[in-house]
């Protein structure tokens, strides 16, 4: 579609919607960084799918389980000083009420010295759906690329066992 | 989810009549582009204050900031151009005309941004890179920050009214440590060629 | 500001994101070696220039690159560096502009994302029939330096 066929309102909301879908994508690093379970939740479509490798979650308890186990209790004033996320290259592609974008991110997290480190990039290819006038997530595939996924899940199994540890032995 | 008022409101405008009668009016499609406008021109102050950093631009630094700017960094607190020019100049002694920083550089991200009439506050996050210390000469992620900021539109441009600088990665403690120990080490030999 | 139509003020908005999209496909086509999506970024006549050397024109920047290489549109699974954009800065004037970005190249490293060099995009952006092209991008390594970078590199292909 040519942009000259478009009223002035209608090259507006384009604008708009794309703004609102990388105001999610800003929301959702904020959640991660936070380790907010319902902001993270409240940013999926009733529908919505999330995606890295073989492990899919469908619809918004799914999702919910996966992220409680990741996310652990805190008290509300928790400023996460072990990680953060940098995201960036979002390429949106709107089409009506829906919408995809692939982007890129950098996982830090805090160094030997205290200093932060790169530890992850990481590629998202996402679709949106505009649900009851508001832009949410429909499918979110992460993939995990410097390391890939296959080389990231020694990683993670490596740091939840050792989460664990900690876990039984604050409870021992 | 800050837009979803404004979103319902142009739902709501599509409905009939008697339906609206208690919706927020439809913005205009003036006040649309307004908005638009005004969270890019913020989104430049970040940009803008970054590259002030990387080129020790102490003039392009406090002109970010408005009459009453006020520029926090835990106990640390400057009110005003004067007592932020004299901060800054302490730190960007003498910097030459031209000059190209090839020791540090400030990433910026995640700018979230509320307009609210000639007023905003914003959160965003940073990462400072310097060239590493163990002379390779490679950029070393060295601190992570987030900002919490409050603008003012002062004479038609957005202007910081109070920007709180707060390391989170390091912790303060730890950079504040780490600061000491870089000040006592001997100065490193100028990086690169003459551009 | 506001001598300025709704329609001219949109405008404005529409070509800084459009400046900013060339910004995000440059390194995306780049790490993805997609050269004839690369090449497709700058105009007809566009000039690619660093401290070694001056390439003008699409043909120019693709013999640069080393021929065509119809790379997929994304990066491939496995890959062992990335370009990430950040902090543009874009000025508008009309059918020209111009564009400081940084950019932060990331490589594998021991199975890790090192972050190798750190540099800078001066660009000028010319509107060839609609659409936004690069006339101009000068690139800067500055983290480390370009004399430093070779020295790193080189001593790498050496052991």
């Amino acid at each position: 579609m040519s942009r000259a066929a478009l009223s002035v309102e209608q090259r507006l909301q384009l604008l708009e919607d794309k703004e609102d879908i990388r105001q999610i994508i800003i929301d959702y690093a904020s959640a991660l960084d936070a380790q907010d379970a319902d902001a993270y939740i409240a940013l999926f479509a009733e529908e919505a799918e999330w995606v890295n490798g073989g492990m899919v979650r469908k619809g918004k308890e799914e999702i919910r389980a996966l992220v409680a186990g990741l996310f652990p209790t805190k008290p509300d004033d928790f400023v996460n000083l072990e990680t953060f996320e940098v995201t960036f290259h979002p390429r949106i592609e709107l089409n009506g009420d829906r919408a995809k974008m692939r982007s890129g991110h950098l996982l830090f997290r805090r160094g030997p010295g205290g200093n932060p480190v790169p530890v992850l990039f990481g590629r998202y290819e996402d679709e949106f759906i505009r649900e009851d006038g508001v832009w949410k997530i429909l499918r979110r595939v992460d993939i995990p690329t410097i390391p890939t996924g296959e080389e990231y899940l020694p990683v993670i199994r490596a740091r939840q066992r050792i989460q664990e540890q900690h876990i039984k032995g604050a409870k021992g | 989810m800050r837009r979803a008022a404004l979103l319902a409101a142009a739902l709501a405008a599509t409905m009939p009549v008697a339906a609206t009668a208690k919706a927020p009016a439809k913005p205009t499609l003036e006040q649309r582009v307004q908005r638009l406008e005004d969270e890019d021109a913020i989104r430049h102050i970040f940009i803008a204050y970054a590259a002030a950093l990387d080129g020790k631009n102490a003039d392009a630094y406090v002109a970010l900031f408005a009459k009453n700017g006020q520029w926090i960094n835990g106990s640390i607190v400057r009110k005003g151009p004067a007592e932020i020019h004299a901060l800054i100049d302490g730190m960007f002694h003498n910097t030459p005309a031209g000059y190209v920083n090839k020791d540090s550089f400030e990433l910026t991200f995640h700018p979230d941004i509320k307009v609210d009439g000639d007023r905003a506050t914003s959160r965003s996050e940073h990462v400072l890179f310097r060239r590493h210390m163990d002379g390779s000469g490679l950029p070393q992620a060295v601190l992570f920050g987030r900002y919490e900021d409050e603008f003012i539109r002062e004479n038609g441009v957005w202007k910081i009214l109070k920007r709180v600088d707060i390391p989170t990665i390091p912790t303060p403690e730890e950079w504040g440590r780490i600061m000491r120990a870089r000040q006592q080490q001997p100065a490193q030999p100028p990086a690169g060629g003459a551009q | 500001m506001s001598s300025r139509s709704i329609e001219e003020r949109l405008q404005r908005v529409e070509d800084e994101l459009a400046i900013q999209r060339i910004i995000f496909d440059y390194s995306v086509y780049l790490d993805s070696r997609n050269w004839e999506g690369f090449v497709s970024l700058f105009a007809p006549d566009g000039v690619w220039t660093n401290v070694e050397g001056t390439y003008q024109g699409r043909e120019a920047i693709m013999a640069m690159l080393g021929g065509p290489n119809g790379g997929p549109a994304e990066a491939p699974k496995r890959v062992n560096y990335y370009h990430a954009n950040t902090n543009w800065r874009i000025e508008l004037d009309g059918d020209r502009a111009s564009a400081v970005s940084r950019y932060l190249f990331v490589l594998r490293r021991d199975d890790r994302p090192t972050s190798a060099l750190a540099g800078q995009y001066t660009d000028e952006y010319v509107r060839i029939d609609g659409a936004w092209k690069i006339a101009r991008r000068e690139a800067e390594e500055l983290i480390p330096t370009h004399a430093e970078w070779e020295e790193i590199f080189l001593s790498k292909v050496r052991t």
